[in-house]
């Protein structure tokens, strides 16, 4: 009954004019987003976000705005995939296995139909999951302590380098050298400055919008010199957008399934929406794939990663809003928003500000239903979109970057440190170390070390003391399965990691 | 041999890193671990993970051709020197340049590239300055 209550209050908040506005904006500039090949979600995100900031927005009204990118770009990135064979990012690569092979048999209408209603079905659900355990684990989340928060941080990144990237030794490297630019500026305990190197402009520490940013963006453009002449893309007639009754209710049950995994790979902290489409995929061709058609364009092929990413994606907003732990890449870029809002997520996030919480809920809700009809009937508007060549859409990208940044800060000291970080953010992502961590370090590194040094304070100085109580030798008993299960378990097939992009731009 | 030098550097940084942190000296006692354990703990962690790199190294990646090394080059001066036009030239003009440069690093022809800076550049300005009410500076041609 309190949920009711709240989630009424919610919608008194999504109700409100600039909030419905901005909602249908998100959901429409997501869309785009997502639909542009090379372009995924945490970029888009990470590109609006300064634009956000300008608007002078309240905070809800912020969140709203960039969840709803968040989502779009969910829903998007299937368009590309199905239609090109180019993932627009890391979750979607999983839609290309039966999505294209469809495409190419003058399906592709039937599987943007399946796909959009899949989409639908996994955020729906996952908004509903949201609603439900967010509240739930925010209760949990108010008894964790410096030790136990401590040991969620490790935990979060044990799960990450364990399930996404190709090599986790370099993963767990991406992380440090995040937590390691997290230290630059005054040391919390003392305030001495570290790592300034005489910089006034270091003191504050290095701008998370900046880095993101640079290591998104700039990045970006840099890898896109380099497909410039890897070939002409071949597009294939759409067809009719409409799926058989038959389809759609014959992946029906895949794609609760699918929404369920999804989602729960969402909640873990780290782990996210690739994870999630993957999962899902993998299960699904399991149980439901008796003649061996996945793979050759089969529409449950479609459905599940389709609702397991969109799933994911809502459930990756669980440890976010709770614990302040994203559970990928966009999340991370959301909490890097709320943070430069002033704004700490965690447990009293629900106490403190709930119009944050409930409204976002809501706005979720409505966005979705949006998002159906955008994605549904006026398909064809995103699919044209296809056809914007790389030398308009790239300049202009990173030219709403660069703005951006220039506006919050106004300073050619942060533009310099931008294109640094987009020159560090290529080099990263050539070497195969993974984005997402760098920026979780970057995020976390400050929390980290201030609940270590606060854990190691109360219980003077004795280092037991951060696993001293029930709650938090669970944290580390997760951490370590996190780490080593999937080892076991979960073996990516050879074919679905040689597709993978290089950079995760989840 | 990729994962060997990023091995062999990120080792570097780590030794850098930590004997940097032995610097950060406070006169008081804050809290048991003060403000250097943190950055060699990650340092530590780092030289580890780096030491794995260079004793176990996977297949190189495939790194991008000469030409295109030099264009992603010409790509960051380019933006580096679009951030020290701004000021001097404004930003209609200083946009049209880099939008239209970069363009035509992208494969664009030079009319395609000319329209592209010209139409990006007008629509971003009404955009940041006039829609969204963020100041840039307007240089010569507006009279600002």
């Amino acid at each position: 009954m309190e949920t009711l209550h709240l989630l009424g209050q919610g919608f008194g908040v999504a109700f409100q004019p600039i909030n419905i506005g901005l909602a249908l904006l998100g959901a429409f500039a997501g869309t785009i987003v997502g639909a542009l090949p090379g372009l995924g979600p945490a970029n888009g995100v990470a590109i609006l976000i300064p634009v956000s900031f300008t608007l002078g927005l309240r905070p809800e009204s912020a969140l709203i705005l960039l969840a709803s990118v968040y989502y779009g770009a969910m829903y998007g990135g299937r368009i590309s995939s199905i239609l090109l064979n180019i993932p627009g990012d890391e979750p979607a690569v999983m839609t290309t296995l039966d999505g294209y092979p469809m495409a190419k048999q003058g399906r592709g209408g039937s599987a943007l139909a399946i796909s959009a209603v899949a989409s639908f079905v996994g955020a729906t659900l996952a908004t509903v999951g949201l609603m439900l355990f967010a509240p739930l684990l925010a209760k949990l989340a108010i008894r964790f302590g410096p030790a136990e928060y401590f040991a969620l941080y490790v935990m979060a990144f044990s799960t990450l380098s364990s399930l996404t990237g190709k090599n986790p030794v370099k993963t767990l490297i991406g992380a440090v050298l995040g937590l390691m630019l997290a230290t630059v500026g005054l040391d919390p305990g003392s305030s001495i400055p570290r790592y300034t190197f005489g910089q006034m402009k270091f003191f504050e520490g290095i701008d998370f919008i900046v880095a993101i940013v640079g290591l998104f963006a700039i990045s970006e453009a840099l890898v896109f010199l380099e497909t410039l002449h890897a070939g002409e893309f071949v597009r294939y007639k759409v067809g009719r957008v409409a799926a058989r009754i038959r389809d759609i209710m014959g992946s029906l049950m895949t794609m609760l399934r699918a929404s369920v995994i999804g989602f729960v790979s969402g909640v873990l902290p780290g782990a996210g929406a690739s994870l999630g489409s993957f999962v899902a995929y993998t299960v699904e061709k399991r149980l439901v794939d008796r003649d061996n058609t996945f793979g050759t364009g089969d529409p449950r092929g479609v459905a599940a990663p389709e609702a397991g990413n969109n799933a994911a994606a809502g459930g990756a907003l669980v440890p976010m809003l709770t614990l302040g732990v994203p559970g990928s890449g966009t999340t991370a870029v959301l909490l890097a928003m709320l943070m430069s809002l002033n704004i700490t997520p965690g447990p009293l996030l629900f106490t403190q500000h709930p119009e944050v919480v409930w409204g976002l809920i809501a706005s979720l809700y409505l966005g979705n239903i949006v998002l159906l009809v955008l994605n549904l009937p006026l398909v064809g508007f995103f699919v044209r979109l296809l056809s914007v060549p790389g030398w308009i859409l790239m300049p202009v990208v990173t030219m709403v970057g660069f703005l951006g940044v220039y506006s919050i800060s106004h300073s050619i000291f942060d533009i310099f440190l931008m294109i640094g970080f987009g020159v560090g953010g290529y080099l990263l992502r050539k070497l195969d170390i993974p984005l997402v961590p760098v920026i979780l370090g970057l995020l976390l590194g400050d929390d980290m070390e201030v609940n270590l040094r606060r854990a190691l304070n109360l219980g003077n100085g004795n280092w037991l003391t951060l696993w001293h109580s029930p709650l938090s030798i669970s944290l580390w008993v997760l951490a370590l399965l996190g780490l080593v299960l999937p080892l076991i378990f979960l073996r990516r097939p050879q074919h679905v990691a040689d597709t993978e992009p290089e950079g995760m731009t989840e | 041999m990729t994962d060997r030098i990023t091995g062999v550097f990120l080792l570097a940084l780590a030794v850098a890193f930590g004997l940097h942190a032995r610097g950060f000296k406070t006169n008081f006692i804050t809290d048991p671990l003060g403000p250097q354990a943190w950055p060699m703990m990650l340092a530590a962690f780092l030289a580890l993970f780096s030491i794995y790199l260079i004793a176990r190294p996977q297949p190189g990646s495939v790194w991008p051709k000469r030409v295109v090394l030099l264009r992603q080059l010409v790509l960051v001066a380019a933006l580096v020197g679009y951030a020290l036009l701004l000021d001097p030239i404004g930003f209609v003009a200083a946009t049209v340049l880099v939008v239209a440069f970069m363009a035509l690093l992208m494969g664009a022809r030079w009319w395609q590239a000319g329209v592209t800076g010209v139409a990006s550049s007008v629509a971003l300005y009404l955009l940041f300055n006039s829609l969204l009410g963020l100041p840039l500076p307007a240089g010569a041609l507006f009279g600002g």
